[in-house]
Parts: structure tokens; C-alpha cells; sequence
């Protein structure tokens, strides 16, 4: 059913807009998935895709006791509909229908969520071997990292983390901030972790894309987890493909009208030859699935 | 949903007015997107799902949508998995549903609606057993000949009376009363009365109006057109006026029942559309919105007819 939710916080970082939303009957969100969202006084048709960016639905004060579900949205404001939820204020309210989509836990890039709590959680076993857990943002799809490291807070992940930015300039730099708390958090648990930033115009971090960077450090064993443009998501598969990293996983964007399987407007070609339904097989698809496993000849 | 709102579609009990317009809600997708267990409220009165054409369909080229003023334009295409695969794996999941089914079927000849009604037919045969009068309060058909985005068949048969006759009377030989069969118009002919005529004289139990409305969007950019298809049909609250002028036409001249639709997306348009002349609404485009939006316009329809002092039969076709 579509819910409706009340703006808790409403922020600048840099030229994104971070929501915070609380959002009563929310069942809780994975990394990776999406909501389709809508400014309850909306001039527009149709609601909008956006990445669940955090989400402390599930966090336990005390045994048996939740928070509000209180879920985080990064809006990068493209069009009209990104516009209205930009300028969204406190107390105003959101249509929101989700969580939707197969995120990184249930495309088996991370092994499935415990159940997470406040308390520093007891170390598991990350899945896969023995190699780092690479993620790549570029630009707003830096947006599900936050819940992304409340995940790997549950696991241990005995190589440790690597983060990869994006941005174009050092304004959008600015939403690295939303990485603060989950990577203090990750530092209390023991989790080694190491980020990289990269500007374009060289004006914040490393000059260059993001690619750049990737490329330098990739290990054969690493699993890479990557949200971005599409261009970014392809050219990182060619870095990944060159490394010999099987182990690659997408968060892919397209336009959508409904979320739910009903429009088929959100097709994409993927590597079997068939146009899927992003909002269904997706949006996170491995990258073989997404973009197919021909070696680079490169 | 309160005995106010029962009605009937020909054969069909329906439990309020209100169903889905074909593609614009996929009922197992969304319940398994939305992580609904079996036993669910379906959120319509009767289920209408996707096109189904003879051979599996992938649809048109990216991109399919585009949002306008009060709407949205498409240009999907009819993908779908094929009369063969839907009998074999959808059909019998749908008929597991709580609410009647209405096939929706296209081809790209009259041949074609024909074969994939037999097909149906045929596996009706095996789900529910031969005698077909049985059948006729769960399962109708709806033909499509009103489809904007594909090259033949569809609307090339909707534009043209005589056609619409041809492919109803072909198709109520293999589907004969009392089974539903509704035809569902396209807007984009100089006289829709004339359609749902033929349509009704040719033995159609009901006829639906209106599909979208067939539209071009220019890419801000290259000034090229922006859809894959080129041209889409234009749907949501932008087109209700020019629908509502459709079913009043066609409700002054036809006596089988109307489903309305078009832009539907609030109680007032329900309303409207019913004065109009519609014995059943359709929600289209705003379902893309909101999937359970039909069940809960026919809970606000309710609390109008209560204020308004009128029953459902009192409404339908006020206006007239």
C-alpha cells in the first residue's frame, strides 16, 4: 500500500537534498533498494524512484522496542519532480510506496541481513573469501552507501572496506557527510576502511574519474558494489573485467513510472539479450547479468 | 465493500464499480513487489491484465515513458510473454484471484484475436470444465483494437466501423453469450459513437472507452522525438474532458454497459463518469501512482452516493 510520510529533516549537502522521513506501516529496506516517492502537494503525475538512502527502522534501543521507521532519501533535484522534493520542508508530508526492488543483500552480494542492533553487533563471516569489499559512488549515487554500511557493521568483513566518491566538483564532495556516522561506526566494530575521493575538476581529493582510482587498487578477489550513472556503471565493469573481479554488482537507474512491474516503461537491454524490468530484476544485477561476461580485449 | 456498491458487467457480479485499465497494473508484479502474501485484497472489482497477443512481444524501444502536464504519454509496445505462456503460467494464477477476470486480447489481424480467444478458450476448458456457462461470471474478454504504439491490427481495426464488426461477430463465434466480451475503443476516430454501435451490433456485451490518446513528446534537446516508438498515446487527468465527451456520446446511443475510463484519478471522476453513462469505471494511468487507488475510490464512492441520497443505477447516466 502506498504510505504516507512525514519530513523529519530536510538538509543541503551540497546541491543534494537529504530527507529524512518518517514513515509509519515502512517494513524496512536492504541496501540497494528504492522507493517511489511523491511531495504530497505535487504537481506532478507521477512519483519518482529514489534509492533508500538510511534506514533505522530496524535498530533496537532496547529488546523488543523499534524506533518510528525513519528512512533517508538523497534527492539530486533534475526535473520537476526531483524539484518539489528538493524544496520539501519539516512537517511537510510524501506519498511513498516501498521498499521496492532487489537490493545488494538479495542479488547475493553481501550475505543476507541479520538483524541489526544498536549495540556494536558480534563479528559474522563475510561472504566470498578473503578479499575487500569495494564500493563505488558516483555523484547521488553515493545515496545507499549509509544503509550499505550498516549492513557490512553486521558482518565481518576481514579485509576490510574500501570506498570509492565520485563527484564532479568539491560542492558535490559535500555529500560525503552522510558517510560520517557509518563509518565511525564500522571504525568502533574493528572494520578496517579506507576512502577515496575524486573530483573532476581536481578541485577536492584525487583529480580524475573515479574509474582512475579503481583501477589502481583492485584486487582479483575483491567484491565490488557500485551505484552511479550509467556511463560510470559500464566503465567500471570494463575496470572490474580487466582485473579478473567476477564478483561486481550494479545498482542500475532508468526511468520508471510505477516501480511495481505494471508500466514496463524501465526496461533495459541486459546481457542475455532481453529487455528486463530494472524495477523488478533490479535495480542492483550482477554485473555478467547487467552487462555481460565478454572479456576486454583492451 | 458495502451491498450499495454491487453491481453488474453483463454476466459478472462485481462487488463495487470499479476495475484496472489493461497494462497499467500488474496485479501478481505488484504483490510480489510489495511483499503481499497470497491471501491479499485484490484491489479491484474485476482484474484486466495485460494485452496478449499470439506470439510473445518485447515491446518498443527505450525510452517508453514520458510525464506531461497532468499525465503521461507511453509508448510500450504490448510486450508480453505470448498467448502460449500466458495460458500455461499466468492464467491459471489469475483465475486463483478473489475477483473476476477479464482477458485482454490483441492481434494484428482478425485472424490472430481470433486464434488467441480459442486458445484461451481451450484452456478455460481444462481449468473450469467445458460448459461455458459456467465460465461467464468469472472469466470475459476484452479486445483490444484501440493500442496507439504498435504498426497493424489494434487501432488500424478501431478506426474503422466496419472492422470492429467483422472482428466482434469472428470473436462471438468462439466466445458466444452469455460470456462477456467488451471492446475497447480508441478516441482517435472523428465519431466514437459509431464504433461502439458497430461494436454492439455485432454482439459485444459491453464496450470500453477510451485508450489513450495518440501523442508525440519532442526531446527538449535534439528536438527529435523523445520516444522509442516516435509517437505514444497520452494518458492521465489531462485526457478525462475529452473522455467524458466519448462515453456521454456513446452512452446516448448504445445499450450494453460502458466501462469508463480515462484520466480517472479521484471520487469526482468516478462520479463524473458514471453520470456520463458508465455502468463500471477503469483505473489507468493514476494506478501507476497509487495500485490499490481503485478499491479506494469505490470506498469514497460509497460515501458519495450515501450524502448524494442516490443509488449506483441513479447515478449512471444522470447526465442524460
Amino acid at each position: 500500500m502506498r504510505l504516507v510520510g512525514r519530513v523529519a529533516e530536510a538538509a543541503f549537502v551540497g546541491p543534494y537534498a537529504h530527507l529524512a522521513v518518517e514513515i509509519p506501516g515502512w517494513k524496512g529496506a536492504q541496501s540497494g533498494q528504492f522507493a517511489m516517492i511523491q511531495a504530497a502537494e505535487s504537481r506532478c503525475f507521477l512519483a519518482r524512484p529514489f534509492s533508500v538512502s538510511d534506514d533505522e527502522t530496524h535498530i533496537e534501543t532496547t529488546p523488543g522496542t523499534h524506533h518510528a521507521a525513519r528512512v533517508s532519501f538523497l534527492v539530486d533535484e533534475v526535473g520537476r519532480g526531483s524539484g518539489e522534493l528538493a524544496a520539501l520542508r519539516v512537517d511537510d508530508r510524501v506519498h511513498v510506496l516501498g521498499p521496492l526492488g532487489r537490493g545488494f543483500a538479495a542479488a547475493g552480494a553481501v550475505a543476507p541481513a541479520a538483524r541489526r542492533t544498536a549495540a556494536c553487533p558480534a563479528a559474522g563471516v563475510g561472504r566470498g573469501g578473503a578479499g575487500r569489499l569495494v564500493i563505488v559512488a558516483g555523484g547521488a549515487g553515493i545515496a545507499p552507501l549509509p544503509l550499505l554500511l550498516r549492513e557490512i557493521e553486521s558482518r565481518l568483513i576481514r579485509s576490510g572496506v574500501l570506498v570509492l566518491a565520485g563527484f564532479r566538483s568539491s560542492r558535490e564532495a559535500q555529500a560525503l557527510c552522510i558517510l560520517d556516522d557509518g563509518l565511525e561506526r564500522l571504525r568502533r566494530c574493528r572494520i578496517p576502511s579506507e576512502v577515496g575521493i575524486t573530483t573532476e575538476d581536481g578541485s577536492f581529493g584525487f583529480a580524475g574519474m573515479v574509474t582512475d582510482l579503481l583501477d589502481r587498487d583492485l584486487q582479483p578477489d575483491d567484491t565490488v558494489l557500485v551505484c552511479g550513472p550509467s556511463a560510470m556503471c559500464e566503465a567500471v565493469w570494463k575496470v572490474c573485467r580487466r582485473h579478473g573481479v567476477r564478483r561486481a554488482w550494479f545498482s542500475l537507474e532508468t526511468l520508471m513510472a510505477c516501480g511495481v512491474g505494471s508500466c514496463h516503461g524501465c526496461v533495459t537491454r541486459v546481457a542475455d539479450g532481453t529487455l528486463t524490468r530494472v524495477c523488478r530484476r533490479g535495480p542492483v544485477m550482477a554485473g555478467e547479468e547487467a552487462f555481460g561476461a565478454e572479456e576486454e580485449t583492451t | 465493500m458495502s451491498s450499495r456498491l454491487h453491481t453488474h458487467l453483463g454476466p459478472m457480479f462485481l462487488e463495487y464499480p470499479v476495475i484496472n485499465a489493461s497494462g497499467t497494473l500488474d496485479l501478481l508484479e505488484t504483490a510480489d513487489a510489495l511483499g503481499l502474501d497470497g491471501d491479499y485484497r485484490v484491489p479491484v472489482a474485476a482484474y484486466v491484465p495485460k494485452t496478449v497477443t499470439m506470439l510473445p512481444r518485447e515491446g518498443n524501444p527505450t525510452p517508453r515513458v514520458a510525464e506531461v502536464a497532468a499525465g503521461m504519454v507511453n509508448s510500450i509496445g504490448l510486450p508480453n510473454e505470448g498467448v502460449k505462456a500466458f495460458v500455461a503460467d499466468t492464467l491459471p494464477r489469475l483465475l486463483n484471484l478473489t475477483c473476476p477476470l477479464i482477458v485482454n486480447v490483441a492481434g494484428f489481424s482478425r485472424d490472430e484475436y481470433v486464434s488467441v480467444v480459442e486458445r484461451v478458450s481451450r484452456a478455460l476448458a481444462d481449468e473450469l470444465g467445458s460448459d461455458k456457462g459456467t465460465w461467464a461470471p468469472r472469466v470475459g474478454i476484452e479486445l483490444n483494437v484501440s493500442c496507439p504504439n504498435v504498426d497493424s491490427g489494434c487501432m488500424s481495426i478501431g478506426t474503422d466501423a466496419e472492422e470492429i464488426a467483422r472482428l466482434t461477430q469472428a470473436v462471438r463465434d468462439v466466445w458466444p453469450t452469455p460470456l462477456l466480451l467488451a471492446v475497447k475503443l480508441t478516441p482517435n476516430v472523428t465519431d466514437i459513437a459509431s464504433m461502439a454501435l458497430a461494436a454492439e451490433e455485432a454482439g459485444a456485451s459491453a464496450v470500453s472507452l477510451v485508450n489513450t490518446f495518440k501523442g508525440l513528446i519532442v526531446d527538449r534537446d535534439t528536438l527529435k522525438p523523445y520516444l522509442g516508438g516516435i509517437t505514444g498515446g497520452l494518458s492521465g487527468p489531462a485526457i478525462k474532458p475529452l473522455a467524458l465527451r466519448c462515453v456521454f456520446e456513446v452512452a446516448a446511443v448504445v445499450d450494453i454497459p460502458i466501462i469508463g475510463m480515462g484520466g480517472i484519478a479521484c471520487t469526482q471522476d468516478v462520479v463524473e463518469f458514471m453520470a456520463c453513462g458508465a455502468s463500471v469505471v477503469a483505473v489507468g494511468a493514476a494506478g501507476f501512482v497509487d495500485p490499490w487507488l481503485p478499491a479506494r475510490l469505490a470506498e469514497e464512492l460509497e460515501e458519495v452516493l450515501c450524502e448524494r441520497s442516490l443509488t449506483l443505477s441513479e447515478l449512471i447516466g444522470k447526465i442524460h
